[in-house]
């Protein structure tokens, strides 16, 4: 199994924050908030659950530091922290809320200005490949959420979602082929 | 191989163009999490200290100890108390750990969901509180000319009762060395005068634990009614035994 690069300031913060310094864990913190609470929402579906587990799987964190081995890539173990975490809320919570993904208006395509055409035809790109991706099943949306729209290795998709690596790949290929079919009509359409 | 692909640049561009819901800053509410989690933690900790303590000490005196149950109350003799707990600073209710402050007897009945019996020949207490993790209401009474101070001198009566049940005790008391344990009755009710050495005091917290144990003084128990008693005070037995008789 293969980390990111190692990152020095992630590094030196856990460090201080295993010794107990509540500012370098602040940072941390502040570092991953954004990804903590979307990796919660990919699992939940619901904004207040995916908070409420992106918070008690930082107080967590910070209580199970000693347990982190030093040098390990801190990513995926707080991710499987705020994993077990969203899944607890959302066994508790007794419902399957379909994930809400939306498209931010007005987003033009990377580059050069394209033309209204491009631009129309890339928006409908889209919204199609979005409405093919709430289509497909809980596990495979999850997967592909992850590992592309939070751009999570395969390492932390694992640990996000709480299944082996192996899994992630298979499932990720299962995902992607249904994805095709489902896309097949719009683009010969 | 080239669709795949395709597909896979087509999802990374759609990272880009989706809209999450807005993250939270999340550094108060960890920073208190955090907080709240540490006192939790000490909490247990002080817990297990006192539930250790006591229990070495029971078991140490397992052979020569008398054990005496009274309804909601139990008085244990051992040849070694446990160390108290730390004396908390603050006000009588803090220092005590009495729980929370009512302005009134009946404000404190109401919420502890019985009646209890007040001394009529000392009157309204001067401070009223209910500790809910073990169902005690207390009264306190300030010393003044017929009533000497304690061990703490802003305290010259603690008078402290809880629902006598058989099931669940309130509090119980562990009596060492020196301590004295004589049965008495109060008002038509099974009780015990307890003095000589300071004996422990602790409450019976959730799940049968105990909390907060500490060193008492000359104490008076009893069941009257649907209740146990207890008076702490520097008075001595027949004026304690004088003071019981006219609860009502």
């Amino acid at each position: 199994m293969v980390g990111r690069p190692l990152d020095e300031i992630e590094d030196t913060l856990v460090e201080r924050a295993r010794r107990g310094d509540a500012d370098a864990y602040e940072d941390l913190v502040r570092r991953y908030t954004e990804m903590a609470f979307r990796a919660a929402y990919v699992v939940t579906g619901s904004a207040p659950d995916a908070e409420e587990a992106a918070q008690d799987a930082f107080v967590k964190a910070f209580r199970a530091l000693h347990r982190f081995r030093a040098g390990a890539p801190f990513r995926p173990w707080l991710l499987r922290i705020v994993g077990n975490e969203a899944r607890n809320r959302r066994r508790a919570a007794g419902r399957r809320t379909a994930l809400e993904l939306r498209l931010a208006e007005g987003l033009s395509a990377g580059g050069a200005a394209p033309s209204p055409e491009a631009a129309a035809e890339a928006a409908e790109e889209r919204r199609a490949l979005l409405r093919a991706l709430v289509t497909v099943g809980d596990d495979h949306r999850q997967v592909v959420s992850c590992r592309y729209l939070l751009q999570l290795s395969v390492e932390e998709t694992a640990a996000a979602l709480g299944i082996p690596e192996g899994t992630v790949k298979s499932r990720l290929a299962r995902a992607l082929a249904h994805l095709r079919e489902l896309m097949e009509p719009v683009r010969h359409g | 191989m080239a669709e795949l692909e395709r597909l896979e640049a087509r999802l990374t561009d759609l990272a880009a163009a989706i809209e999450w819901p807005q993250t939270p800053d999340l550094r108060p509410s960890v920073r208190s999490g955090i907080i709240t989690s540490r006192r939790r933690r000490r909490r247990q900790l002080r817990l297990l200290l006192i539930a250790a303590a006591l229990a070495l000490a029971l078991i140490g005196g397992a052979a020569a100890a008398a054990y005496i149950e009274l309804r909601g109350a139990t008085i244990q003799t051992v040849p070694t108390l446990p160390s108290p707990a730390p004396t908390r600073s603050g006000p009588i209710g803090t220092r005590l750990e009495l729980g929370e402050r009512y302005p009134s007897v009946a404000a404190a009945e109401q919420a502890a969901g019985f009646k209890v019996l007040v001394p009529t020949s000392l009157g309204q207490p001067d401070e009223v509180y209910f500790r809910r993790s073990a169902d005690v209401l207390t009264l306190v009474y300030h010393p003044r000319a017929d009533l000497p101070a304690t061990s703490d001198p802003e305290v010259g009566a603690l008078v402290m009762e809880a629902k006598a049940s058989v099931d669940e005790r309130s509090f119980g008391k562990v009596v060492g060395p020196g301590g004295r344990v004589e049965p008495v009755t109060v008002n038509g009710g099974r009780g015990f005068w307890i003095s000589g050495a300071p004996h422990g005091f602790f409450f019976y917290a959730g799940g049968g634990t105990a909390d907060q144990f500490r060193l008492a003084g000359d104490v008076l128990i009893w069941n009257q009614g649907g209740l146990v008693v207890r008076i702490e005070s520097a008075l001595d037995e027949p004026k304690a035994l004088a003071l019981a008789g006219t609860m009502r």
